[in-house]
């Protein structure tokens, strides 16, 4: 908040710092939509010239780092829309659920395997990767951006109960999958 | 989120309830010799729980250790150089006054950024001043999530929070704890709380009048009061305790009534798209003004204008305020309007079968539990069905 305050009585430094302090989080963030570093940088460019332009708004802004976020996604997807890339993002249910498929192994490779399950990083790391899209998207505000679901549903335009679903099934399909492995 | 919460058994979870538990993952991510020996102490000797528990913890910390999605030093600073390049561009242009586009910036419902026209008092007499700006600045409580409080001129601030606290005294006003400046203003200039759907206030006033603000609830006031009296205006629902003035009398204005009183503690309630006019009256006394006759009300009174005129009677005042701790009274209430307050009080849509207007319902509703769990209590009394999509519930009948 103070940083915020002293980035609109013009200090330039603040703005700076601002930039330095969410720039790798918002990065993060994009990457959730795109794997195109130079769209997700233009991105970010093209939201903290805003804020400055704005600047003599005087805009008193609760929360900057949601605020930074919701304007990220959707400056975000104005830019993947002119590239004809569109995301129902109203609509979560239609978020693509792929059938969690353990590839099969040759036979020695189904010993050693068998020998080595436990819960280990490389399993987790398979499991997360089980993960829809939206799915990892929110367990990135969640685990990593430490966010409350309040914030999450005001940056994804979801409700509350919503959000918690979404979390939820993202965490029975880690369970699924790696109950799975287990069985083998 | 870094406090342990006492009532939760630890040892019964599996990985997915602690990968819910913000106390979890602040200890994961945040670890202190605190929270480092409530752990180890917690699930020693359960080898189980033990278990889910480094199974949750390596998931999350996957998360984090996760590097694709980082943005080089090279490229952050590169990216800087560009918006430093492009910020310099901007000022080199002539700055003139922009409008400012919502669109591009916020369009979501977190922060709304409006210009409202300066209302010019020129032209007003006195007594219509307040009501006069009620009916020009109008964004309805209903087009917006976030509980917004208007400044004067071109400031506005949202609260994403569910609830806020928002005090006025001396300098300036400190809102959920945050305290911010005044400028200095002019008396006379208005400042609107709106509170949508979902949401409540408090709301101190400069004299040291307090009151709660109940959802879809539209109060404008003065950002100070002047000597001689002190004007809000209502549409919705409060519960008011005013600081006691011999020499300022408060009123409380909504679109057909006027309240008068010296000091005192009652609940208006006016909403514009409803025909329920209600004032009641705790403590004190008050006249009611409904442009064409005025009554004075004694504590525990009800006041109720309709269409057919007024009407009092006592009541018991607590059914009617119980609603600012988050208690509602049912009184044989019709299960379809109990629905109606209910997705107004949380602001989610509630549709029902037609047919449960054929159920009342009586008792005492806690609000603090989630909407959920209301409605699954209902379901003991009554043989309905609770289905719920991403934004809606949905109530239907079970016919047998």
């Amino acid at each position: 908040m103070h940083l915020w305050v002293s980035f609109l009585s013009g200090d330039n430094n603040s703005y700076k710092l601002l930039y330095q302090k969410y720039v790798k989080s918002l990065f993060r963030q994009g990457m959730q939509y795109s794997k195109d570093r130079e769209l997700i940088m233009d991105c970010i460019h093209d939201v903290f010239l805003k804020i400055y332009e704005n600047r003599n708004k005087q805009m008193q802004i609760h929360n900057i780092k949601i605020y930074l976020f919701i304007s990220f996604r959707n400056r975000l997807f104005d830019l993947l829309k002119k590239k004809n890339i569109s995301f129902e993002d109203t609509n979560y249910s239609s978020d693509i659920e792929y059938e969690s498929t353990i590839e099969s192994l040759n036979p020695e490779e189904e010993l050693i395997e068998k020998e080595t399950i436990n819960i280990n990083d490389e399993l987790i790391k398979k499991a997360l990767t089980q993960l829809t899209p939206r799915q990892k998207e929110i367990f990135m505000y969640r685990f990593v951006e430490e966010m409350n679901i309040n914030d999450i549903s005001l940056i994804m335009s979801m409700n509350y109960q919503s959000v918690q679903n979404l979390i939820q099934r993202g965490l029975k399909k880690i369970k699924d999958f790696l109950k799975k492995t287990k069985e083998k | 989120m870094n406090r342990i919460n006492k009532k939760i058994d630890y040892t019964t979870y599996n990985f997915e309830d602690f990968l819910q538990d913000d106390f979890f993952i602040n200890s994961i991510l945040h670890p202190t010799d605190d929270n480092i020996i409530f752990w180890t102490g917690l699930l020693k000797g359960n080898k189980q729980a033990l278990a889910e528990f480094e199974k949750a913890k390596l998931i999350l910390q996957a998360h984090t250790d996760n590097q694709d999605n980082i943005i080089s030093n090279n490229e952050s600073a590169a990216l800087w150089d560009k918006i430093e390049t492009s910020v310099r561009k901007l000022n080199k242009k002539t700055s003139r006054q922009k409008l400012l586009s919502i669109a591009g910036i916020a369009a979501s419902i977190a922060i709304l950024c409006l210009t409202i026209a300066f209302f010019s008092y020129k032209t007003a007499t006195e007594e219509d001043k307040l009501l006069q700006f009620a009916q020009s600045e109008k964004p309805s409580a209903d087009s917006i999530d976030a509980i917004q409080l208007y400044l004067s001129d071109q400031k506005i601030i949202a609260l994403d929070n569910k609830e806020s606290d928002i005090k006025y005294e001396g300098n300036g006003i400190t809102i959920d704890e945050n305290k911010l400046l005044q400028e200095e203003e002019a008396i006379d200039t208005y400042n609107q709380l709106i509170v949508p759907k979902g949401k409540r206030s408090k709301l101190t006033l400069s004299d040291g009048t307090f009151m709660y603000v109940n959802s879809g609830t539209r109060v404008i006031y003065p950002s100070s009061f002047s000597n001689k009296k002190r004007e809000i205006y209502v549409d919705g629902e409060i519960y008011i305790e005013v600081k006691p003035d011999q020499n300022s009398p408060f009123l409380v204005k909504t679109d057909d009534m006027q309240i008068k009183v010296l000091g005192t503690k009652f609940n208006v309630k006016s909403y514009k798209d409803s025909d329920q006019r209600q004032v009641v009256l705790v403590k004190g006394s008050v006249s009611v003004n409904n442009k064409s006759e005025e009554t004075i009300l004694t504590p525990n009174d009800l006041y109720e204008l309709t269409n057919t005129g007024k009407s009092i009677k006592k009541i018991n005042v607590n059914e009617y305020i119980s609603w600012i701790n988050g208690v509602y009274y049912l009184k044989e209430e019709r299960l379809d309007i109990l629905f109606d307050k209910l997705s107004d009080y949380y602001g989610v849509k509630i549709g029902y079968d037609p047919e449960v207007k054929l159920y009342y319902s009586s008792g005492k509703l806690d609000m603090k539990d989630n909407l959920e769990e209301i409605l699954d209590g209902l379901t003991f009394s009554f043989p309905i069905r609770i289905s719920s999509t991403d934004n809606e519930f949905k109530i239907t009948l079970i016919k047998d």
